[in-house]
């Protein structure tokens, strides 16, 4: 099982029949790794199949890391309504600590910075939040596709 | 094939991946084209890097692995090399330094709470400064596709 994840989470050939190497190479059939592929997407093991694009090809240039302090009671209704923004990718209550009391983070991506700061302004009267703060990149040190061990 | 199609060809690839044994022929008729076309589309599609790769996206939780978001506030002139050292871990899928007292972000990806914990130790030792963990409580959203 883990042999295939590691071949699907790597690429899988640009050819007329993609998954018939992967399946000669675990020596099993090209029907037992498509059934499985559908079958893990039913389970939500695999979130999505198909090809992953390079977003900042794509139109969106530029990210910002949004967080915001909101109330415990607040926090369902306020994340629902960051996550029906299009432009966040991603939306967390995270744990918080002390000298760090932001415990809801939103990811954005625009073409350009001042649309970001745009959606945060729409996004902050939307939901109320009025505390929050911007996390420019500075530098990416790191960005890779995780992988199984 | 045209800009519009090309649209088209990468919709079809991100959001609707047939799902068969010969799934180029499956996008190639939907475009009414040739499958050689689509082939040759998608190389070159790669080659440019529009396309990073095509495969499965996996939910680390339901393989059974941890991921977590960490913070340091580390000094102006150690984060360098304290970055450097946190990007070696190869469960360290992510790393950025950002503008804030806590300067460096960076996503843990382990198979157990365990290797989390020592990669944390080690983070910390090296850097001579605790590092937090802020695990995510609730999940709102997470994409994996993009408008185009």
């Amino acid at each position: 099982m883990k042999e295939l994840v590691r071949f699907l989470q790597r690429d899988v050939p640009v050819v007329r029949r993609p998954l018939q190497d992967i399946a000669l190479r675990l020596g099993v059939s090209e029907d037992d790794v498509l059934s499985t592929i559908r079958h893990w997407l039913e389970e939500g093991k695999i979130r999505r199949f198909g090809a992953i694009l390079a977003h900042k090809r794509v139109g969106k240039k530029v990210n910002v890391m949004a967080v915001w302090k909101c109330h415990p009671e607040k926090l369902e209704e306020a994340g629902r309504i960051m996550a029906g923004f299009s432009e966040v990718s991603h939306c967390y209550e995270r744990e918080t600590f002390e000298g760090w009391e932001y415990n809801l983070f939103t990811m954005i991506h625009a073409d350009d910075m001042e649309r970001c700061e745009e959606s945060v302004r729409k996004m902050s009267a939307a939901t109320g939040l009025e505390e929050y703060k911007l996390l420019f990149t500075e530098k990416e040190f790191k960005k890779t596709s995780w992988e199984i061990d | 094939m045209d800009n519009a199609h090309e649209r088209e060809l990468l919709l079809i690839l991100q959001n609707d991946f047939p799902l068969v044994l010969e799934p180029f022929a499956k996008v190639a008729e939907r475009l009414s084209v040739e499958e050689g076309d689509v082939l040759k589309r998608v190389q070159e599609l790669k080659a440019k890097r529009v396309i990073r790769r095509i495969g499965a996206v996996f939910d680390q939780a339901a393989l059974g692995y941890k991921s977590v978001l960490a913070t340091m506030c580390v000094a102006p002139e150690r984060l360098e090399e304290v970055a450097s050292y946190v990007s070696s871990f190869k469960e360290v899928t992510h790393n950025y330094s950002r503008k804030s007292r806590y300067n460096l972000w960076f996503t843990i990806t382990a198979s157990s709470q365990e290797r989390i914990q020592e990669i944390v130790r080690a983070i910390e030792e090296f850097a001579g400064c605790s590092l937090h963990l802020l695990r995510a409580k609730r999940t709102f959203k997470v994409r994996t596709v993009f408008d185009i």
